[in-house]
């Protein structure tokens, strides 16, 4: 009898067990849906119809170059940025999470360096490594550095005292009880720090870009500001939430592959 | 029982938590024999897992001497090991990896045969089948189950239990408590049981020692002189509650002392 119950799976049942997946498309359609209808009441300039926006990222599309030029120099200055703040980040944390008085001393001028808003750095930082990509990497590398010090240092802190009481009864040395103790605890704080950081490089390669650049997608909006081309500033707004988006699912991926521990079963 | 073997030696032993403040253990004298199970019982806050710590060598006494197997204590030692209160395995790690934890950090076998020795102490700890699990997916018993076996599969040949059934449900904690004398059967291992149920310290010991707080300090000892093995319905026997009963006067007379 009880069999009967699992045999069952029809439509509705496929519904029920995947609605959050469903959802997704279904909300997007919608969302569509709504901008398109809204779009009618308004003039092309102030708010494009989403076909109109398609056809003017199709036109960019028809020379492939012009558009994956503008999107890859983002990608570039973007993650090598990342990369380069994270990469320093983290061996700055581990010493400032082994060294409290050495924290202690730099940390108003940690959180002084954060509060002071990256949009008024860029200029700075435009004017001293020129139009190029370097001053977008900094920017990216300079936005992304503090979530990753920070959640790095909160990490590394918070190893069970007890735990690592028992290793060093099992007679672990100090780098093992860090391989095999410390850093896989700091895991699951540092990868919320590495994600933040990550969408905010994206962030941090387009303000550099708006500060003064000759290509990348914050060129791009740029551009279609002063051309008064709203279908293509919405074409680079779409392609920057694209650029987001794939950050942050690389390291929810690479969160999902180095945690096997903490995916549900 | 063979009491040409002191395992655990220790002589005036003081400790200080904080220069200035009242000592945590003042004047500590404490022998245990090979083969032995033996358990401390005290109030809260005596000082007994402090004692179980200087013992493994994780902390360093003030005053006085500790001298495992007639050595001084030493972290890292392999000839003894430590049963925790919350199980403390490593969440990232499967059960067979936690187990194979002390081995690896010994470093000198092979993986093949640390492997082999895991499942082994798992055996003998009576975990099976949970190999590839994590420990968030395990019952508490499991869990301590599996501190166990961490726990004997090196060649430790002294176990430190630090209240590690204090967590659980009475039904577990006695199927627990049977595990436990089923391993003492068959290694004859020397076991030291920190705890604050008198009922498990009877059950379980050869001999219970008694402290009392405020300097924390051995104050009476009561031997169990109970056969082996020892069944389950031993609990419900009047020699049993005499027993119980003799160390519970210890304790009182401990707090006795505070009042004065």
């Amino acid at each position: 009898m009880k069999k009967n119950i699992y045999k069952k799976t029809g439509f509705k049942e496929i519904i029920n067990r995947n609605y959050e997946y469903l959802l997704l498309p279904v909300g997007l359609l919608a969302f569509l849906v709504f901008w398109h209808i809204l779009s009618g009441f308004y003039d092309s300039f102030i708010l494009p119809s989403p076909v109109t926006v398609w056809e003017r990222g199709r036109e960019f599309f028809d020379r492939p170059s012009l558009f994956f030029r503008h999107f890859f120099t983002t990608l570039i200055e973007a993650g090598g940025g990342f990369l380069l703040g994270a990469t320093i980040a983290l061996p700055v944390s581990y010493f400032l999470a082994k060294h409290p008085v050495t924290e202690r001393l730099f940390t108003p001028y940690i959180v002084g360096i954060q509060a002071i808003p990256i949009v008024a750095l860029a200029p700075l930082l435009v004017i001293w490594f020129g139009f190029g990509i370097t001053s977008k990497l900094l920017v990216a590398s300079l936005i992304s550095f503090f979530p990753v010090l920070t959640t790095g240092i909160v990490g590394l802190r918070s190893t069970n005292r007890r735990l690592r009481e028992l290793m060093q009864i099992m007679g672990a040395t100090k780098r093992e009880i860090f391989l095999k103790l410390e850093f896989p605890s700091a895991l699951p704080v540092l990868f919320s720090g590495l994600k933040l950081g990550g969408t905010l490089s994206v962030i941090g390669a387009v303000v550099g870009e708006i500060a003064g650049a000759g290509k990348g997608l914050g060129y791009m909006v740029n551009f279609a500001r002063g051309s008064f081309d709203t279908p293509l500033l919405f074409v680079a707004i779409i392609a920057l939430a694209i650029l987001g988006i794939g950050f942050y699912l690389l390291f929810a991926l690479a969160e999902y592959w180095a945690m096997p521990w903490k995916r549900k079963r | 029982m063979n009491r040409s073997e002191k395992v655990i030696d220790v002589k005036k032993l003081t400790s200080v938590f904080e220069a200035g403040e009242e000592p945590e253990l003042a004047g500590v004298d404490l022998q245990i024999y090979a083969g032995e199970i033996v358990s401390l019982v005290g109030p809260s806050g005596c000082g007994k897992s402090t004692l179980l710590r200087l013992i493994a060598g994780a902390l360093k006494p003030t005053d006085g001497r500790i001298r495992v197997f007639g050595k001084d204590s030493i972290p890292g030692w392999s000839g003894l090991s430590l049963v925790p209160q919350e199980a403390l395995l490593l969440p990232w790690r499967t059960v067979l990896d936690n187990v194979r934890l002390p081995l690896e950090l010994k470093g000198d076998l092979s993986k093949e045969l640390m492997t082999v020795k895991a499942k082994e102490a798992l055996a003998l700890a009576n975990l099976t089948g949970v190999d590839d699990k994590y420990p968030h997916q395990l019952s508490g018993g499991m869990k301590q189950r599996a501190a166990l076996a961490r726990a004997l599969v090196g060649e430790a040949r002294l176990l430190l239990l630090d209240e590690p059934f204090a967590a659980l449900d009475a039904i577990t904690r006695n199927q627990l408590h049977l595990e436990l004398l089923r391993i003492w059967e068959s290694t004859k291992i020397t076991i030291l049981l920190v705890t604050h149920n008198i009922f498990e310290a009877v059950f379980l010991s050869h001999r219970v020692l008694v402290m009392r707080e405020k300097p924390g300090k051995v104050i009476g000892e009561v031997p169990i002189n109970l056969d082996f093995p020892r069944l389950l319905r031993l609990l419900g026997t009047s020699a049993f509650s005499s027993l119980v009963g003799e160390v519970q006067d210890f304790l009182e007379e401990g707090w006795g002392e505070q009042q004065k």
